[in-house]
């Protein structure tokens, strides 16, 4: 953490407006670092509007062999925890959640704070992570899949992205860098290495875990978004034995198998969009699948096919109204200027 | 710090788990019917593997262990008398033509196992059907084809043993006993095997009548005669076989049970297991396609 580093004025957040504040996690490009990627000023103000406001820091990391978020909570944790009160403060949030997905992180950082973050532990099962599951989890409220949770003043934010909001505000330091599994171990990696200098012994490596990690060619580079770096095991994966056991690891109950065996094209029914839009990529079937197929990959395919060729239908079809329209509106005005002919010509007449 | 979560089991670690819970079952086998069923299980399991390698081309594919499950499966179905080579046959078509001809592993419509056994049952008839009176199907046909005398009359038969068929009926608590393991490591669902199980229990409770000349064979026996735990714990439950949504499972299981039980009582076979399956088999597609899924959350 250099001098040279830095790109803002240090601010003193107690003191600075909760704007001010506001004002320098969108000029730090901050955005989040759980995976989404989603601009955290934006999940801001979408939460002013909103009555009430609490803030959930999120450290239950529950992708299978990734641990940066652990280690950041352990290595920084009370960085995490002051940008928590940032958070807050931008927010004027009523309250303010830190979960975690290990008791000795829990003890650890329970030790020299006050009480006006509740730190709570939540049991490291897959998927608890999951913004709708946490909040579910933690304030027992179940929020639909097509309403956003900041909408309802609900914030939810990666314990990466708290870092990086107070590094910004406390350090006027912008996200260069972030905490990523790489091969297991957790190292500071510069954000934009290419992910093939990160792991040179390996050829095949995938961004994110391998459960819902995606396949990373040479021209992959680290973004903020990419919490690990793994091998990718697709190449090692047996056939597909029907065993269902994708089916029964789905949080979703999306029948995975039919749209697995769909996707690689040993099944002919038509796939439901519905069910691949279901999906949230949580990469749970790939964890239970016995033959290490990489499912994700297959229901991400045939997802960006369908909502492709869908896009591309509805873009035919908003072109040929629009030709219509067209259409209609050259043959009314061919008409109205034949109509004024007409009656200019008969006008002509009468003067004659 | 490195953490390398794998799943619960491989493909392979299903397939040994699936051959140790075979163990009991083949040990009783072996005890009931001499040493000639091991010459029986180690050939069908030779020229499965064998077939496998010719079909593949590489002795990599072995490593998944099912060509092994198969031939075990295929071989454990034989009676005692049947000749070697009849069920090196019969494993070789059931690998060559059961498994491959549809592209290998996870892509075969048809129980392999069951389309080894099924082609020498019908190129054999008289090696696999008529074998010496300690064995279930003998007893399967007794009671089937005993005309007009009643179930208590057939009591002292030797065939029949002290609930279900001589041997047969200790060989199948030696399969239960196996797929009750396999229940419990969570290889497979207690779903399956219980609604073939109970396929089979419900004519023959709906039929038995204490024991007439009309009546089917106690539940007892028919649960504890040829093929029935065999085919409620491991044949059933092939997952390439077999549908994965819980009410499929069911509608499955209770079609392989209920055509079982039709085929032991009006057909031409003692046993009807082996056709049961492969039944089942051809209705697959459309179960799969008829009976729902589970629904998507949220909606």
């Amino acid at each position: 953490m250099t001098v040279s580093n830095q790109k803002f004025v240090p601010l003193d957040w107690k003191q600075e407006s909760p704007s001010a504040l506001l004002d320098r996690i969108r000029d730090a490009e901050i955005v989040g670092m759980g995976g989404a990627g989603f601009p955290t000023h934006l999940k801001f103000e979408a939460a002013l509007r909103a009555e009430h406001r609490s803030v959930i820091a999120n450290g239950v990391e529950t992708d299978p062999g990734v641990s940066a978020d652990k280690t950041l909570l352990r290595q920084n944790g009370n960085d995490v925890i002051e940008g928590i009160r940032i958070a807050a403060r931008v927010l004027n949030a009523t309250s303010c959640i830190l979960a975690v997905s290990e008791r000795s992180i829990a003890n650890q950082l329970k030790e020299g704070n006050s009480s006006d973050i509740d730190i709570v532990e939540v049991e490291n099962t897959y998927q608890n992570g999951e913004e709708r599951v946490l909040i579910e989890k933690l304030m027992g409220r179940r929020i639909a899949s097509d309403v956003y949770p900041a909408t309802l003043g609900i914030i939810v934010l990666n314990v990466a992205t708290l870092f990086a909001i107070c590094e910004s505000v406390r350090d006027g330091l912008p996200v260069t860098k972030r905490l990523a599994t790489v091969m297991g171990h957790d190292q500071w990696c510069e954000i934009g290495t290419p992910v093939h200098d990160l792991a040179p012994s390996s050829d095949k490596l995938r961004v994110g875990s391998f459960a819902n990690g995606r396949p990373a060619d040479s021209k992959v580079s680290l973004q903020p978004t990419h919490n690990a770096v793994s091998i990718d095991r697709a190449n090692s994966a047996m056939p597909c034995i029907r065993c269902g056991w994708c089916d029964t690891a789905c949080p979703k109950h999306l029948p995975v198998e039919r749209l697995l065996n769909e996707a690689t094209g040993s099944l002919s029914a038509p796939t439901s969009l519905t069910h691949l839009n279901d999906c949230n990529d949580c990469g749970a079937c790939v964890v239970s699948c016995p033959s290490g197929i990489p499912i994700i990959d297959y229901i991400r395919g045939s997802r960006d096919r369908e909502n492709n060729s869908r896009t591309a239908e509805r873009r035919a079809s908003e072109a040929l109204s629009r030709f219509e329209a067209k259409q209609q509106r050259i043959s009314t005005r061919n008409q109205r200027t034949l109509d004024d002919r007409e009656s200019r010509m008969q006008q002509d007449h009468k003067w004659q | 710090m490195a953490v390398s979560p794998e799943p619960k089991f491989q493909t392979t670690g299903i397939m040994v788990r699936v051959l140790i819970a075979l163990v009991p079952g083949t040990a009783v086998a072996v005890w009931a019917f001499g040493l000639r069923m091991i010459t029986i299980v180690v050939s069908a399991m030779l020229a499965a593997v064998a077939m496998e390698m010719v079909c593949t081309r590489s002795i990599k594919s072995l490593r998944d262990g099912s060509a092994v499950v198969t031939g075990i499966l295929l071989g454990l179905c034989m009676p005692p008398t049947v000749p070697f080579w009849i069920v090196a046959i019969g494993s070789c078509i059931g690998i060559g033509i059961g498994k491959h001809i549809y592209g290998g592993l996870g892509k075969n419509l048809f129980n392999p196992a069951m389309v080894g056994y099924v082609a020498i049952l019908v190129s054999f008839p008289e090696q696999l059907t008529h074998f010496d009176a300690l064995t279930g199907a003998t007893a399967l046909e007794v009671v089937s084809h005993r005309g007009s005398s009643t179930l208590f009359e057939l009591g002292n038969h030797p065939s029949l043993g002290l609930f279900g068929a001589a041997g047969y009926e200790w060989i199948n608590c030696a399969f239960l006993l196996g797929g009750a393991y396999l229940v419990a490591v969570r290889i497979i669902s207690w779903h399956m095997p219980l609604a073939v199980l109970v396929g089979i229990a419900c004519p023959t409770v709906l039929f038995f009548d204490g024991g007439s000349a009309a009546s089917w064979g106690s539940p007892l026996f028919h649960l504890f005669a040829g093929g029935t735990m065999l085919t409620a714990f491991f044949i059933a439950t092939d997952p390439v076989t077999s549908p994965t949504g819980r009410a499929q499972i069911w509608v499955y299981g209770l079609f392989v049970g209920i055509t079982t039980m039709l085929i032991r009582k009006y057909g031409a076979w003692a046993d009807g297991f082996a056709f049961a399956i492969l039944l089942a088999n051809i209705l697959l597609p459309f179960i799969e396609r008829r009976v729902p899924v589970a629904q998507a959350w949220n909606r």
